[in-house]
This record gives structure tokens, sequence and C-alpha cells, in this order.
């Protein structure tokens, strides 16, 4: 029997993608919102793209993945390498891939890429015992070579550099590598072994993400740089107070006092003109997603589709996490986009695909 | 735990925008952060008495974007008040240099801090007002020494990539050639700017943030600007490149090169014409000669072929050869300038005989030659602290031998006297006989006296480990040159006691290159000096010039 309960993924996917077509459509609309290659209009394509993928990938078995898992890591692995060549033939970082019209941005990919790996890797059974293998398994195979397998995506994308999306990878392998049950003193091991190598390196970030770091320290580190992208992304946040400034109403993000108002600062905008009630409303959205998403992860008996889920919902909750985070001047600017709220391709494109993957994983667990 | 995060983030909210938010509504409800850069000032460079030889400052142009600029009535009036001009005027500005809707248009060039900063402030107003920041360097001496100070400019590609991780931005200007691109990273200024909040009128109401500009860090040169000056004129527009050093560290006093430039030239707009004609001109203008022209050094490198011979025990000083005039070498007939008859090594170094050379360089053999050309630091560049040295190029049996080409006798013969292959670049030449001059050691070039507040030393000196009777015998011949009755660089030098050596560096189809090098005083050197004129004839052009310059240094009682 169905009820609205099973629809909820695509029911909220909606709502929120509704909401970024909003925002983008006010903090476009003076350069004309529907003129060619405008934002809008692309974040619109992809919107519907994104429908099309999902709709393929939620009804797609998600098991038969499983065999397309590693040719699609080491695709991407290939587009990542293929990014950092391309960029050091041009002028230095980048990290996107001009394909026919759009960006194509490997580092989005490389998040379902390594989501897909780890799941399958720690979901291994023998057939002599039901329980999973991975409570048995040495340091070297426990935590190592899926260390490892996040490693290599990890300081390819580092080295784009794009700070958030590696962190995100990071902080998911920890997560997953702890919910499947490896011996907690591996973990904790690596997490020594880590935070022994970490001020070596601070030498290999580049100085304006040191800079940034220092910026989330100290704002007036650096007025003219971050730190006015921070103290703009407050004054378009908190001046919409408890019901906003209304849609179309927002004057911080379409004066253009706020950089990047239509990528990773979309929540600036979205809270300027909603306030408290929208910005409430969204976080209420992204909750019920990720709650979901852990619900499906706890119902379902398959291994590799618990983790998956898992590791989906908590990829989400914490992409949703630094993005507001960074714009309310609560963690560094990193640069991540907010999912289904952020323009961008790829990103959209993705998170399409996660939540396809999502659905199915809960039809399957319904059965 | 994740319910924790999403907590953290609605009360993050709820504190921005119901507690904090009429703080922040009104904020934006003004309109009111403004950003205003200050450009640091890059460094200056001054010669080693303190002299100014470049200072910077920062100047402020006003540009209109003429179709905004014309949809909003109101910011005409306003600028003009602001600029202090009246409204026609502008208008006519406006038109006369007008290209197109979105090309910005300069109103007003240089205008004072204050009005600048009030043009930032009003920016709400006068949306279609850019304040644009020229970084302004002063040359108080015109062209002078501009080979050594490089020039500034807009930042290239190639560039970019190299110094983006160092904060550069696309519109940057930087060092080209030079002290201003080799000392880059200590000359430049780091830009600060504030963050203010303004109320509707354009008013100061709070500061939010604020970071100091630093200057860029002065540079003192080890030259002496009236020196450099006083060489730089005596050359009169002819070609060529001077250096003057101290024998015994390598520090510079002057280095000159001709055809120079006006570096201010690169700074201002509307000189494009003259910035193509300096890098298309066939004499190159912009190559700094002293350490980056490559030339045949002619009869200077007898002294190296002079020493090998003595180190190498193929002759005596005393040993006298025949000179008739001309010599065969194999199956070529090699010409000496003059017929000298028989003479010994001092005489054969005061007339500057080929024939005497020839037969020197048969004895020792184009193996010995090279390696004696690079122990006296040629083929390698001498290690000067300015970019873009040349190494220059010494012949040998085995570069040859690679390129599957034969060595001929008469190759070796042309070796010996400077001729044939062999490219040496002044500050070389320079170095070579300073290395006599200080009695065998092959000190490192150096130009950057002081950073700031930080004395630079100089580099270690290489020891040749040269015999110091024949280093002696070779200084003799030196000073015979210029003084004996029949010396090539005799010209009458009264109390001057200088010691030299000629070159003439015949090249095909052309005039000769003319060298003299040399150092004074002869019996306790303190200077050594290298001049070269680049296709002026004979060497005696080089020497009447050395002649007029050390006079004149004399009177000026720089010496």
């Amino acid at each position: 029997m169905k009820t609205a309960k099973d629809y909820l993924i695509p029911i909220v996917a909606f709502l929120i993608t509704s909401l970024s077509l909003l925002t983008l459509y006010s903090a476009v609309y003076i350069k004309g919102p529907f003129r060619e290659g405008s934002v809008f209009i692309r974040q619109l394509s992809w919107i519907l793209l994104g429908w099309f993928a999902y709709f393929i990938f939620s009804r797609l078995s998600y098991r038969r993945l499983i065999n397309f898992i590693y040719p699609f890591y080491f695709l991407v692995i290939f587009f990542l390498l293929l990014v950092l060549v391309i960029g050091m033939m041009r002028l230095g970082a980048q990290r996107w891939i001009k394909l026919w019209w759009f960006n194509f941005q490997p580092s989005e990919f490389a998040k379902l890429a390594v989501i897909l790996v780890l799941s399958h890797y720690f979901s291994q059974k023998s057939l002599a015992d039901i329980r999973l293998d991975v409570g048995k398994f040495s340091f070297g195979k426990g935590i190592i070579y899926p260390f490892l397998l996040m490693l290599i995506p990890f300081g390819l994308i580092l080295k784009q550099p794009d700070l958030g999306t590696a962190l995100i990878l990071l902080f998911v392998f920890l997560s997953m590598a702890y919910f499947s049950g490896v011996k907690i003193r591996y973990i904790a091991l690596l997490l020594a072994a880590g935070a022994f190598i970490s001020p070596v390196f601070w030498h290999f970030l580049k100085n304006y993400q040191k800079d940034r770091l220092m910026v989330f320290l100290n704002p007036n580190f650096d007025p003219l740089g971050a730190g006015y992208t921070i103290i703009q992304s407050k004054i378009a946040i908190g001046s919409g107070r408890l019901f906003g400034k209304g849609w179309l109403a927002g004057t911080q993000g379409q004066l253009n006092f706020l950089p990047e108002s239509h990528t990773d600062f979309i929540f600036g905008i979205f809270g300027e003109e909603t306030g408290f009630a929208g910005a409430l409303l969204l976080l209420g959205l992204y909750y019920l997603l990720f709650r979901q998403a852990f619900t499906i992860s706890a119902r379902t008996d398959d291994n590799f589709g618990k983790f998956l889920a898992f590791a989906t919902g908590l990829m989400f909750a914490m992409q949703v996490y630094i993005n507001i985070s960074m714009t309310q001047g609560l963690s560094p600017v990193v640069g991540l986009p907010l999912p289904l709220m952020s323009y961008g391709g790829s990103s959209m494109l993705v998170n399409f695909v996660f939540l396809g993957i999502l659905q199915n994983i809960n039809r399957r667990s319904l059965k | 735990m994740i319910e924790l995060l999403f907590v953290i983030l609605a009360i993050g909210v709820f504190y921005l925008q119901i507690i904090r938010g009429d703080f922040y509504f009104s904020l934006s409800i003004r309109n009111c952060v403004r950003v205003i850069p200050f450009e640091g000032v890059r460094g200056k460079i001054l010669d080693r008495n303190g002299e100014i030889i470049v200072d910077g400052r920062v100047s402020y142009n006003i540009s209109v974007l003429p179709r905004e600029f014309k949809q909003n009535a109101d910011s005409l009036n306003k600028l003009a008040a602001l600029l202090n001009k009246s409204p026609s005027q502008i208008n006519k500005t406006i038109k006369k240099d007008f290209l197109s809707a979105s090309t910005p248009i300069i109103v007003a060039r240089d205008v004072d801090k204050r009005t600048a900063f009030l043009i930032e402030e009003n920016k709400f107003i006068l949306p279609a007002v850019v304040v644009q920041l020229i970084p302004k360097r002063n040359y108080p001496y015109h062209n002078s020494a501009s080979h050594i100070l490089g020039y500034l400019g807009r930042i290239d590609r190639w560039r970019i990539t190299k110094l983006k991780d160092y904060g550069y931005k696309v519109k940057d200007m930087v060092g080209f050639g030079g002290i201003e691109e080799s000392l880059e990273q200590v000359l430049r200024a780091q830009d600060g700017g504030i963050q203010l909040e303004v109320d509707h009128r354009g008013g100061i109401s709070r500061v939010l943030g604020f970071k100091q500009s630093t200057g860029g860090k002065d540079v003192y040169l080890t030259i002496d600007i009236r020196i450099q000056k006083l060489i730089e004129d005596a050359f009169a527009g002819r070609r060529g490149a001077a250096v003057v050093m101290e024998p015994d560290t390598g520090k510079i006093i002057a280095l000159a090169s001709f055809p120079d430039f006006y570096p201010q030239m690169f700074l201002e707009e509307d000189n494009a014409g003259y910035i193509k004609g300096l890098l298309t001109d066939a004499s190159a203008p912009l190559i700094n000669r002293a350490i980056s022209g490559q030339y045949p050094l002619g009869s200077v490198f007898k002294l190296v072929s002079a020493i090998a011979a003595l180190e190498r025990k193929k002759i005596t000083a005393e040993k006298r050869f025949f000179c008739p005039g001309r010599m065969l070498a194999g199956l070529k007939e090699f010409d000496c300038w003059s017929t000298h008859h028989s003479q010994d090594l001092l005489e054969a170094i005061t007339h500057s005989c080929n024939v005497y050379f020839y037969r020197l360089a048969l004895l020792l053999g184009p193996n010995t030659l090279s390696e004696y050309a690079g122990r006296f630091g040629l083929g390698k560049p001498s290690g000067i602290d300015l970019p873009y040295e040349a190494q220059g190029f010494v012949p040998s049996l085995l570069e040859r031998r690679i390129k599957l080409r034969n060595w001929y006798d008469g190759d070796t013969a042309n070796f010996g006297i400077g001729q044939g292959d062999l490219l040496v670049t002044p500050i070389q030449a320079a170095r070579l006989m300073a290395a006599i001059a200080n009695g065998g050691k092959l000190v490192k070039p150096y130009i950057i006296g002081r950073i700031d507040t930080q004395e630079l030393k100089p580099k270690p000196a290489a020891e040749l480990g040269l015999d110091a009777k024949i280093i002696k015998a070779v200084i003799e011949g030196l000073k015979q040159v210029v003084n004996a009755e029949t010396g090539t660089a005799n010209i009458g030098w009264g109390d001057l006691r200088v010691a030299g050596k000629t070159g003439t560096a015949q090249v095909k189809n052309k005039l000769s290159h003319g060298w003299f090098v040399g150092f004074l005083p002869y019996d306790k050197p303190k200077l050594v000096f290298c001049f070269f004129l680049e296709h002026t004839g004979p060497s005696i052009h080089a020497v009447a010039l050395v002649h007029q310059v050390f006079k004149q240094l004399r009177e000026e009682g720089l010496l």
C-alpha cells in the first residue's frame, strides 16, 4: 500500500527546487531572467534534467549499479586528473571542464562515486557468515584500504582546490566507517595519525584558503576579500527579520552587494527575502529529507542499500550545515553549494541521482 | 547528532534575523557598505648615497561609463561639483573621447586623494563613475639606469600564473626586467582598504573594517648615480655598454647600456606607439647589453691566452716570436694588423700582436684555451643579481665534435685572439679583468646593496690559484698598453694611471666592435671598467670614451 510518506522525497525535492527557482529569479530579474543563457533558464533546464535522472534511477534497481561502481569510480578519477591537467595548462586552478554548453564539474560526481564505492566495500559479506566482514577486518583491510579509495579523489579535489567538497568526502568516509562497524580503535588510530600530520597539511593550503580560515577567526583580517562576503551575507540574512522583505524586494543580493549570491551564498538572498519564517521552512524541508534518508536506511535489510541511504542523508545534511553556517559566519567560507538550491548543473544533476537512488532503496525496502 | 546541527543553524538564523534583525535591516536599507581601497606605495630604488633613482606614488583617475552616466541626470552635476569643474566641461570631454557606450572615459586625471575618496563614498548616487588607481613612478634621472631598473607594466599572462598565489590580480602592475622584476616581491606594496558604513547622503557613520596598506621596501643599489649619469652622457647616443666595478668585491658602481628607454612611458596611457617602437626596434633598446648582450671579445682575450701559456709553461715571458704581418695556420693565412717584427710577450700585449698569439694558441691547443676561458668565468653567467643574464659562449673541441663539424688549426689561432665563435658579455669581460686586477680572484658582481635596512654582503670570490708572478707580468703588459709610446691605448692619460687592454672584434660585413677593458689606478686597483661600443669601428673609439669619462670623473672629484 502506498502512502503519501513514500513520496516524501520527490515532494520535498520539488518544494526546495521551486524555492531555488524563485530565489534565482529574484537574484537575476534585474538583468532579465528569460534572456538567453541566463542563470534562471539554465537552472530550470538542469532541474528538468534532474527530474529525468531521478525518474530513471528511482526505477532502476540500485543493486544493478554494483556492476558499474568501479568503472564509474575510475572514470571520475580520470576526469579529476583531466581537470588538473587542463588547469595547469590554463591559468592555474579550475574545478570544471567545458563540455559543449555547460561546465562539467567532476568533483560533484566524485561524491557519488566515493559513496557508492564505500557502501559497496563496507557491505561485503562472506558466504559462510551472515554478519558483515567489516568487523573481522584487520587494520589494513578495515580502514586503510577504504581510506585509500577515498583519499585519491580527496587529494585530487583538494588540489583543485575545492576544500569544501574534499571535507565532505572525509566526513562521509569517517561516519560510514563508524556506522558499518569498523573497529573503533582503527578509526581512532587513523584520526590520531591525521591529527599528527595536519600541521604539515597547512603548508599545502593555498594562500587564499589560509586567508579564509584566518577570516573565519577574525572577519576584519581581510575586510575587502572573503571578509566582505561574510559581512554582506550576514547583513542580507539579518535584514530579513521575521517575515523577510518579500519576494523580489531584497536589496543586498539584487544590488550586487552580496557576491556569488546565486551560487554558494544563495541562502543570503533567500534569508533576506523570506526572513526567519522562510529560513525555518527551508531548514525544515532539509531536515525532512535527511530524516527520511535515515528512516530508509534503518528500514532496509540490504546492507549496500542501508549504507548508501545513510551516506546520502549524511552528505546532504553536512552540505546544508556547512553552507548555511558559512553564510551566517559560523564556519569558514569553503565554497560549497547548498544542495538543490544553489545554481550549478553538475551539483543539481548529482543530487537528483542521489535522490533517485534513495527513492529506489525506499521502494524495495517496502516490498 | 544531526538534529543538533540543524538546531545550531536555526539558532544562528534566529540570532541574525530576530535578535540582530533590526540592526542588519537598518544597515541594508541604507545600502551602506562601501569599500575604499588604499593602494600602498611601491618601494623606492636609490643609489648607494641614498639618491632617489625611482620613487612611487599613487594617482587617481576618474572615469565614467558614458551610457549609464547619461541615464542619470543628477550624477553629472554631482560629479562636476566634486571635481570642481563645470558640467559642460565634463560633457565636452565625454563627447570628445567617446569610443563606445561601455568604454570608460577619463574625465579627470591625477585628482587628489580626498576627491577620490569622496567619489567612492558617493558611489550610490554616482553609479557610472569609476575611480581608477594608477601607480605612478617618478624617474628624476629620466632614462638613466633604465636597464638596471626595468619598468612597471600591466601583469601578463605568464607572470600571473606564477604570481597568482602571492595575491596578484589580473590588472596589477608588476616589474618587468631589472630590479623591478627581480625584487618585485620586496618593492611591492600590500594593498589595504577600509570598509565603511555610510548613510544615505554618503557620509561616514561607522568603520566596519580596516586593513592598513603597507608600502613596499626601499632598495639601495651599489651604483653611484652621478657616475652612471656621467658615463651615459659620454656615450652620446652610441650603441654599447659599460660596466664599472670594484675589483675586490664585485660591487657594481655603474652599469650602462645603449640605446636606453624611458621607463615612465610604460605607465602612461596613449603610449602604445612608443612601446611598440621599443619592442620592434632592430637595435633592441630593452636589452641590457651589459649583461645580456653577447659579443666576440677580440684582443682582450689575449690576456687569457697569455696567462694560460705562462701557467702551462709553454713559454716564458721572455720568449720572442717574429711577426712578419701574417702567418699560416693550417691552410689559411692569418693577418696581423701591423708588422711587429721580433717581440717578447710584454711587447706583444702592448702592441696587441696577433701573430704572437696565434703562435701561443697553437702551442696551447683548443682544450687548454677553453679550460682557461672557463676558469675566468666566460661561457657561464657571472651571477649578477639582475634578471635575464646571458651566459656567452666558449667554443670547444667537444662541442664541435657533437655538432659533427671539424675543428681546424685556424680555429685554434682565431680562438687565441678572441675571434671565432667566442661570445662574451661586457660583465664577463669586466669580471675577467677584475680577476687580474685583484690578483686572481673571480668575484661575483652584485648591484643590490641594501634592502630596506638589511645590508647585503658581497658573495665570496672564487680563488683561481694563479701564480702571482704571472699576474704581475700581465699587469705590466696592461700598463704598457696605456702608457708605452707604442701602446694601443696611449692617447695621453696624464696622471690617471690606467691599465687596460683594447679589443677590436671583427664582424662580417659590418663595422667592428670596440672594447676597452681595464682598471685604475694600476698600482692599487680601485675600479675595473669595461667599455664596449657596438659596430663603431676600431677600439680607439672605446679608448677615447674611457679617457673622456675618467677625465671628467676626476674633474668632478668622483674618482
